[in-house]
């Protein structure tokens, strides 16, 4: 019997060993990707296929958010611990080709003899820097003109002849768009009035000059073309904000403003096809060329295949790209994505030409033009869009709005491209020894002041003894997380620093800048600081009262905690969703509320009673400047059970007996709670009034998930434009002075509210 | 503060309206006024959730259709095990988010717990000083820490495992040493100063008389924190790249774009996420409002 079991236990562990020798040999190449549900089956058949066809190789195939793949990809590389291949969104990456964060292929494109000219130009230069070549195209998204057909024969228009040009584009609009009496519009003939890169292509200009260094929008097209806008937004929906409360209401999918019938016509991609004949089987809708003025042109956005730098296994990486940028994988991918192949033969296939609605698409690429791929662009992009604002709202004109517009891109670019080969590296080695060294200093120090000061007696030396043994587990992690991270930041603010390519010193020109040159610094800061003094006393002060309440002994009592808990746990993602919906401007629940009607008695001739709405014209909340940041403060009252619990759990230290003791003197309510409850919770208030302080200063997701920022940075918070620099803009140094700045900022207050507790704050242990 | 001395206690009820007249229909009125107000507010704090639950059973066609959506037309529980299927390994994701879960709330109740024992009731030279560098860790916004935190882990060999999740809360959280201090400062001295006559040693006061007396604090410390570790999801989005080791909260995020805009199965899963916290709050609300811990022992 014992023998069995040995034999049978050896064989086991020979099979383990043998299999594991098997997965030994073959090499894992890591692939991350961002995918909707039609398309995860058709990876997954993928590298099925390609794994049986290389036995040698295993795919390590991984799901990331879209949203986050960047950031996640960026951590990798300067944590050089990359993945070997990447889905990559070329619209977003430009930066990580012009930083050299990814591996050129011209050598294995050369080597393999891959014939780069079967590929569309404009997906091959999307994915070149300087004539080199960072990734392979693979999958194609060009934009083009979305009309309905039934809403063209109801306005009379012939649904063969889709406009063509601008004039026609105009005309076209004005005829299609309806509105109800009170002026609201009901159906808007074109939803796109907002695209200046397309319409400044369309009309002959550039946003680059031809050596890509400078800005060259400034130009007379590109006037021409921001008069051309701010007049087509005027007669078609009359002011900015209306259209971007119109357009925020829509949310795509089961609600596409375009699906639904509210739009005529859109600039959109092929990629939205599918979505449209799921939720919108009846709608007729043809796809034509977007109307252009001097010259056809056709955005096209893409997909590609990359080798972040330093990927360990660049060879089978290769062979992975190679195989399923093939023209038979790239159909069957495409189809799944609903987005054209960057091969011109297989974009020619029967799958999408002659599919009545994809082919339009495909003609429109050899048009393709596509964001110019140069360091700084993001940067770039976001300077240009919030500077061209003013000339689109009539609050400046189109020639000042673009002169300020080129001075701030053109700042951008030489920044983004200074010459840093003569600035000093930063001696990583010696800093982390003088560091080391600092920590054993301050160790040694304080080990000698804790005896010199407690030489006086036994009793002292051994409290103090204990207190350091308690406190050890954190002083732990703080020595070897914390105070190493925080260091190496503070080390980067002194540094310019793009995350991808090593940090040199540049002194202290990042605090020069914020607090010279920079004038969203006081803005953001006054956004915050805004935010702060609003949502904390606020906060505060519900809580209490909603402590107070939840406090007394009646039924279903805990049914009420866990309901005002609830805010507190619903996970970000759905809580955005939510709340974006209730703060819609013309559909939101809050909205409805405020704009229901009310019975009204009016005196104006004689008594009578009518109905109006409670308020006529609600906010528009997250598209009015004015409204957002209130937004946000009635957002984070949702988030009161957290305060309230704290409370809750402060107010079991008050013994009941004070209370009645105080009655019995004669004490009324309020009194009682003024001088007996409240004094034995002011601990609490204070570590509240604290840490709230704290995170309020740093707010930050909700704003990045909601706004991003805007209606012209009204919700740009300090964090958030620290994160914007950091990691979209690539300017770790000057975020990490930012958040060093805010640092100290924190620390004064928080110092100034520990002197100022001894006056309030009651302890009743001290 | 005076105890008044002598008085009969009996009458609480008129005694709690001290000068008002209508004594006994005060408190009744109080009680109903409560209601109105809890349940006023309550219904204020569930139109987010109740939202998210009628979208959840909601047919997908119908997700957009105007009304404010508080009530679905329709209720497809089929959605629910849609969304189960398109999550892929659901119970291994529980299984991850409840290891991590359990084991920082344990991990850091006791550790912050001592180190807030001896910021408030220990004295030490440089206490002070250090008690404002851990309030200082959370001053610097961690989105300029993170690339040097991941080099970090990287260099203990915790890429792509677990431990980043867990760890870190070992050595106690600023937040959480802050809050349980606070408490502690309230505890009566003598208390202790007793038990230190009776030869207790430092560490049975803490774990015999601080611990058991902060029950309150302690469970929302833990609440606190499991909420947040449950819902974390960018820890585990630097950190991990296995399928099998994600957790829930990055499942969630992942599958947003799976989904898309696709509200239905997006809400179902998250109000599935979302209910095992539900329950333990509900279940443990009551520890916070463990009597009055401190009654009696005054006496």
């Amino acid at each position: 019997m014992r023998r069995i079991t040995t034999v049978v236990g050896f064989t086991i562990v020979m099979m383990c060993l043998a299999t594991g020798s098997l997965r030994a040999s073959r090499e894992t190449i890591v692939f991350w990707y961002g995918a909707t549900q039609d398309e995860r089956a058709v990876y997954e058949r993928m590298i099925a296929e390609f794994e049986r066809a290389n036995p040698d190789i295993h795919v390590n195939a991984l799901l990331v958010p879209q949203s986050y793949i960047e950031r996640k990809l960026i951590l990798s590389i300067a944590g050089k611990a990359p993945p070997d291949v990447v889905r990559f969104y070329t619209h977003l990456g430009g930066e990580l080709m012009a930083r050299y964060g990814l591996e050129p292929l011209d050598d294995l494109v050369r080597r393999d003899g891959v014939e780069l000219k079967d590929f569309y130009p404009v997906a091959i230069r999307q994915n070149s820097f300087r004539e080199r070549l960072y990734g392979m195209p693979w999958l194609l998204s060009p934009n083009a003109l979305l009309y309905n057909i039934d809403l063209f024969r109801k306005a009379g228009l012939d649904p063969r002849k889709p406009p063509r040009n601008w004039d026609e584009l105009v005309r076209y609009s004005l005829r299609l768009t309806k509105r109800d009496k009170q002026g609201t519009i009901q159906q808007l003939g074109f939803a796109d009035l907002l695209s200046f890169n397309l319409f400044l292509w369309q009309n002959g200009g550039s946003l680059l000059s031809k050596d890509m260094r400078d800005p060259a929008f400034d130009s007379a097209e590109g006037k021409e073309t921001l008069i051309w806008m701010r007049s087509f937004l005027d007669r078609e929906v009359g002011d900015f904000t209306t259209l971007q409360a119109f357009n925020s209401s829509f949310k795509g999918a089961a609600q596409d403003a375009f699906g639904m019938g509210k739009v005529a016509m859109r600039i959109d991609s092929p990629f939205r096809i599918p979505d449209l004949r799921k939720y919108y089987p009846d709608l007729h809708f043809a796809v034509a060329p977007a109307p252009w003025k001097k010259l056809h042109t056709a955005e096209v956005v893409g997909n590609s295949l990359v080798i972040p730098r330093g990927s360990r296994h660049r060879e089978a990486a290769w062979r992975f790209i190679k195989f399923v940028t093939s023209g038979e994988q790239m159909i069957r991918v495409c189809r799944a994505a609903s987005r054209i192949p960057a091969r011109r033969a297989a974009a020619m296939s029967p799958a999408f030409y002659s599919d009545p609605i994809m082919r339009p698409f495909v003609d429109e690429i050899p048009y393709g033009r596509s964001v110019p791929v140069v360091p700084g662009y993001q940067q770039f992009a976001e300077a240009l869009g919030r500077n061209l604002e003013p000339a689109l709202k009539g609050q400046s004109s189109a020639g000042q709005a673009l002169a300020k517009a080129d001075s701030e891109c053109s700042a951008v670019l030489d920044r983004a491209m200074e010459d840093l080969s003569r600035l000093p590296l930063v001696p990583w080695k010696w800093l982390g020894a003088a560091a080391a060294g600092l920590l054993a200093a301050l160790v040694a120090l304080a080990g000698w002041q804790v005896s010199r000061r407690t030489s006086g007696s036994r009793a002292a030396r051994r409290e103090a003894a204990a207190f350091y043994l308690f406190i050890s587990p954190w002083l732990i992690g703080f020595v070897v997380f914390t105070f190493g991270a925080s260091l190496a930041s503070l080390v980067f603010s002194f540094c310019k620093w793009d995350v991808l390519t090593p940090a040199r010193f540049v002194g202290f020109r990042n605090y020069a800048e914020l607090l010279g040159q920079d004038p969203r610094f006081v803005k953001t800061l006054g956004n915050t600081a805004y935010y702060t003094l609003f949502s904390v006393p606020l906060g505060i002060i519900t809580g209490l009262a909603l402590s107070m309440l939840m406090n007394q002994k009646v039924r279903a009592i805990g049914v009420f905690r866990t309901i005002y808990y609830l805010p507190v746990v619903v996970s970000g993602v759905a809580t955005v969703i939510v709340w974006r919906w209730l703060f819609d401007a013309n559909t939101g629940m809050i909205n409805r509320l405020l704009s229901t009607n009310m019975p009204w008695a009016s005196l104006t001739d004689g008594l009578h009673f009518m109905w109006v709405p409670l308020i006529a014209n609600p906010p528009k909340w997250l598209v009015d400047p004015l409204f957002a940041k209130p937004a946000f403060i009635i957002m984070s009252l949702w988030g009161i059970g957290g305060t309230m619990i704290i409370f809750l759990a402060a107010l079991q230290s008050v013994p009941e007996e004070l209370h009645e003791a105080a009655k019995l003197d004669g004490a009324g309510a309020w009194q009682a709670f003024r001088h007996v409850t409240l004094p034995l919770l002011t601990p609490a208030i204070f570590y509240q009034l604290i840490i709230g302080t704290i995170a309020s200063f740093q707010v930050f997701t909700q704003a990045y998930l909601m706004t991003g920022g805007g209606p012209s940075d009204s919700t740009l918070f300090y964090v958030l434009y620290l994160y914007f620099n950091a990691f979209q803009w690539m300017r770790m140094g000057y975020g990490a002075a930012m958040a060093w700045g805010l640092f100290l900022i924190i620390m004064l207050v928080t110092l100034v509210h520990f002197r100022l507790a001894g006056r309030w704050v009651y302890y009743e242990g001290s | 503060m005076s105890k008044s001395d002598g008085s009969d206690m009996s009458d609480k009820s008129d005694v709690s309206a001290a000068n008002n007249k209508g004594a006994v229909t005060a408190p009744r009125l109080r009680r109903a006024l409560a209601y109105i107000v809890l349940i006023t507010g309550g219904l204020l704090m569930l139109v987010p959730f109740l939202w998210m639950l009628s979208r959840s059973v909601e047919l997908p066609s119908e997700v957009a259709s105007p009304g404010l959506g508080l009530i679905p037309k329709h209720f497809r529980l089929a959605n629910y095990a849609d969304a189960l299927k398109l999550m892929k390994y659901p119970q291994l994701y529980l299984y991850n988010t409840l290891k991590v879960t359990a084991l920082t709330v344990v991990g850091g109740l006791f550790s912050s717990s001592l180190v807030a024992f001896a910021f408030a009731r220990l004295r030490a030279p440089g206490r002070d000083l250090l008690f404002i560098l851990v309030i200082s860790t959370i001053m610097l916004p961690a989105q300029v820490t993170m690339i040097p935190m991941f080099m970090i882990f990287r260099g203990l060999g915790w890429y792509d495992t677990l431990l980043p999740l867990i760890v870190p809360a070992f050595f106690g959280s600023a937040f959480s040493i802050f809050l349980i201090r606070q408490f502690f400062l309230t505890i009566p001295k003598d208390l202790e100063e007793a038990a230190r006559i009776d030869g207790c040693s430092t560490f049975r006061i803490y774990w015999q008389i601080f611990l058991p007396l902060s029950k309150p604090v302690l469970a929302t410390v833990a609440f606190f924190s499991f909420t947040a570790h449950w819902n974390d999801f960018m820890t585990p989005l630097i950190y991990l790249n296995s399928i099998e080791k994600r957790t829930l909260a990055l499942a969630l995020a992942t599958f947003q774009d799976v989904w898309g805009v696709d509200i239905v199965s997006l809400m179902a899963a998250s109000t599935l996420v979302l209910l095992p916290v539900l329950l333990m709050f509900f279940i443990g609300q009551r520890y916070i409002v463990q009597g009055n811990v401190m009654s009696g022992s005054k006496g």
